[in-house]
């Protein structure tokens, strides 16, 4: 929990909530850990309303959790930082849901993300006026297909039941369905269905009539309710990009039988490992997808696929023609390192990246071997080698040859270490995500009349056509903005889409580096503030000003 | 040498300091921005990454954040776009008891017009009983005080704790008036349902009054003045 990484946490509530009070809850409860109602009314001089109003917004969206302190009773709600973190992620998850789901599935996920929770019923009358709103044809989208829909999401696994426990009678359980379990959809009444079924009619054929008022039946799922499971979400993402990588590298054919392998290993019992998958099934599932390769064909293209660098999908026996397994440890390690490779090589140049690889392939190297071997000179060496070790690329450990550790007599190694160079290009991460979020927000108050005038000029413009005026008018209205007034704000719009996809790209990477430190096992490193790196920042300043 | 009083205890010839070492005299202010050593990529725009669509990728992202904005917006608290926590009914049951107590208790204040002309109200009030509810509660919110607020407050969530719908909103500050005008509803009610959910609000209840001048700290304690209080 680095100050850049809670930062950008307050960053993000401060976008989404317009109002001051879920920051300051926020950030009051990340600094003073779980506590009760009273005392967040105490200390914070808002209204008791406004907490209570935030509070409850944040708790559906799990943003807050709420636990029962044993003792007292009393509800303590604490403060979830990687559940804030996942706002960043989406507009991602939204994507995905219309690659996989179309504009129903997309619409749902939508719907679920901006309220948190949600029952069934109420999700599919709002969906289903959204795309009537969105001119969609009531026929092909009608309620039950958007039900069908629902129902695949949840049978995939994107969406979590949480059911309102009646022993814990304000806490919410997310249902951990198991493949044991078989996953139950909310049947509604028939009577609710016809409710549904006769309120889709008056609206598509007869809006103008008056509707008669019935009154709400009953649903028949009032306790249950949904909510969109991230994690399956980031595994299908790293999938992706998996399947990705194998496509840049060998070709398309290979980046498809790795998306075979992949759905054949939907099932897990261990997070990074697959189970194995025997050649003959990765034979039978390409040939249903209607890819054209034979027998021979494959077997080269799994030999070339399991000789690859990384080792992610290995050969592990040879009945059923080859068993092969995928392992998503390396599979995510391999990624990693590719982006720290480039990140290393944008910051310091090929040489800097030469000595890198070199160092991961020996092990541990001194100084003096690494000038040697890399066939740098040693005051370009040094400095690279310094500062990677302040960016937490390099570790150094010290071996001394006598009981004391005399400078003269100890050797110093630098070792490369993945897991700590991957936290502190996160930390990078986050704070250039939190500077862009604040650099946009800075402009947009800069320039908030600017901006004010021509969102009215365009709403004008807008109304305006629809009530289908003359040319002249519009290009009356268009005159209100003046030439130089127009250029600002082709400018204006030129860097807030800079910024945005910037945010875009930025939101990836963090995705890949999160993922990896999810699944790695390694413990960081304890750094040392002292010695070694307080050393070498002050021969890099000495450097520097020669 | 002079020492002391603002003048240093050295000079820089007595140092015997070699020339370079010394830090270099500030000419300017430092930059604002740390300077730029290489030249980044350019970012990935939509014509050129056809696969990763980042344009409708934006243009969810914007969508979304927008409309997540007015839905949480407090301002605008009537619009329609917005109605979460106006008309949350079955999402309290996911949240624990406190804060839609904490979220009701106030919200009728807020409808409450505190009356300035106190000498009038106490005069009308009388009149003003024994009416059909339907029209109590218009008008009575005209000749509330100030003062009465505070226990308003108390009464209502005891008589709102059973009420988990709209209309009760409206029986609750019906009862609210009775029990303030008609003391003998006092004592029963509130005491009853006090003692189930003690611990919940009751630290809330003791944050709210803690600054309270004591005014209707009690529930028993009939109003000086019986009808409304003054």
């Amino acid at each position: 929990m680095t100050t850049h990484h809670i930062q950008l946490a307050f960053d993000l509530l401060e976008d989404l909530f317009p109002d001051g009070t879920s920051k300051e809850i926020a950030s009051y409860l990340s600094r003073k850990g779980p506590l009760p109602f009273a005392l967040l009314v105490r200390d914070l001089n808002i209204p008791a309303r406004n907490i209570a109003r935030s509070l409850a917004a944040l708790t559906i969206h799990d943003i807050v959790e709420c636990q029962v302190e044993a003792s007292t009773k009393r509800v303590l709600y604490a403060l979830n930082l990687k559940r804030t973190l996942y706002i960043l992620h989406y507009s991602k998850c939204i994507h995905c849901a219309r690659q996989l789901y179309s504009f129903d599935g997309e619409l749902i996920i939508e719907e679920l993300l901006l309220n948190g929770k949600q029952r069934m019923s109420t999700l599919l009358v709002k969906v289903y006026e959204r795309l009537i709103k969105a001119g969609k044809d009531p026929e092909t989208h009608n309620l039950q297909s958007i039900k069908e829909k629902f129902k695949t999401l949840v049978s995939a696994q994107f969406l979590q039941r949480v059911v309102a426990d009646d022993a814990k009678p304000f806490m919410a359980t997310t249902v951990e369905e198991t493949s044991a379990s078989s996953v139950q959809i909310p049947e509604l009444t028939p009577e609710a269905w016809k409710y549904l079924v006769s309120n889709q009619q008056y609206e598509s054929n007869e809006p103008a009539q008056k509707k008669v008022k019935t009154s709400m039946p009953i649903f028949g799922d009032e306790k249950i309710f949904w909510k969109v499971n991230f994690q399956r979400f980031f595994a299908y993402l790293r999938d992706e990009e998996l399947i990705q990588a194998f496509t840049n590298r060998i070709d398309q054919n290979a980046g498809k039988i790795v998306r075979a392998i992949l759905r054949l290993a939907a099932v897990k019992l261990d997070p990074s490992r697959t189970i194995p998958i025997s050649f003959i099934e990765i034979a039978k599932t390409i040939s249903n997808t209607g890819l054209q390769l034979n027998d021979e064909s494959l077997q080269k293209y799994m030999n070339v696929i399991t000789n690859d660098v990384n080792n992610c999908i290995v050969k592990i026996g040879d009945h059923g023609r080859g068993t092969y397994e995928v392992d998503f440890q390396k599979a995510l390690r391999g990624l990693t390192k590719a982006h720290i490779q480039s990140f290393l090589k944008e910051r310091y140049g090929s040489n800097a990246l030469r000595i890198y690889n070199m160092l991961e392939e020996r092990g541990c190297l001194s100084q003096k071997q690494i000038e040697d071997m890399a066939m740098i000179n040693a005051k370009e060496a040094q400095q690279y080698v310094y500062s990677m070790f302040i960016d937490g690329m390099l570790t150094l450990e010290e071996l001394s040859k006598a009981n004391d550790f005399n400078p003269t007599r100890t050797f110093y190694f630098f070792r490369v270490n993945l897991y700590n160079g991957v936290l502190s290009l996160l930390d990078h991460s986050y704070k250039t995500m939190s500077n862009l979020m604040q650099r946009r927000h800075f402009e947009k108050e800069r320039h908030r009349k600017l901006i004010d005038k021509r969102d009215k000029v365009d709403a004008i413009i807008h109304s305006l056509r629809e009530q289908n005026a003359d040319e002249e008018q519009i290009n009356e209205v268009d005159d209100i903005l003046s030439p130089v007034e127009k250029e600002q704000i082709k400018k204006l719009d030129a860097a807030f889409r800079k910024i945005d996809l910037a945010q875009l790209q930025l939101t990836e990477t963090i995705l890949l580096l999160e993922l990896y430190l999810s699944l790695s096992n390694t413990v960081a490193p304890v750094q040392k503030k002292t010695g070694g790196k307080a050393v070498a920042e002050k021969l890099l300043e000495t450097r520097a000003q020669r | 040498m002079a020492f002391g009083r603002g003048h240093a205890s050295f000079t820089i010839d007595t140092l015997k300091l070699a020339k370079d070492s010394l830090p270099a005299a500030v000419t300017e202010p430092p930059p604002v921005f740390p300077e730029l050593l290489n030249t980044p990529h350019p970012l990935d725009s939509s014509a050129e990454s056809t696969s990763n669509d980042y344009d409708y990728k934006l243009k969810l992202k914007l969508n979304f954040n927008s409309s997540f904005r007015t839905l949480h917006d407090p301002l605008k608290e009537d619009n329609k776009k917005n109605y979460i926590l106006n008309k949350w009914k079955e999402e309290w049951l996911l949240l624990p008891r406190e804060l839609k107590l904490a979220f009701q208790k106030t919200k009728n204040l807020s409808k409450v017009k505190p009356n300035l002309s106190k000498a009038k109200a106490s005069s009308a009030k009388k009149t003003t009983l024994n009416i059909d509810f339907n029209n109590y509660e218009e008008k009575t919110t005209g000749n509330d005080e100030d003062d009465e607020d505070k226990d308003d407050e108390k009464q209502d969530e005891n008589t709102e704790v059973d009420e988990n719908d709209d209309e009760g909103k409206a029986k609750g500050t019906e009862k609210k008036k009775l029990t303030d005008n008609e003391n003998e509803v006092d004592g029963e009610i509130p005491d009853e349902q006090e003692e189930e959910d003690m611990d919940e609000y009751e630290a809330a209840d003791y944050i709210e009054s803690y600054f309270d001048p004591g005014d209707g700290d009690d529930f028993d304690a009939d109003d000086d003045g019986g009808d409304g209080g003054d």
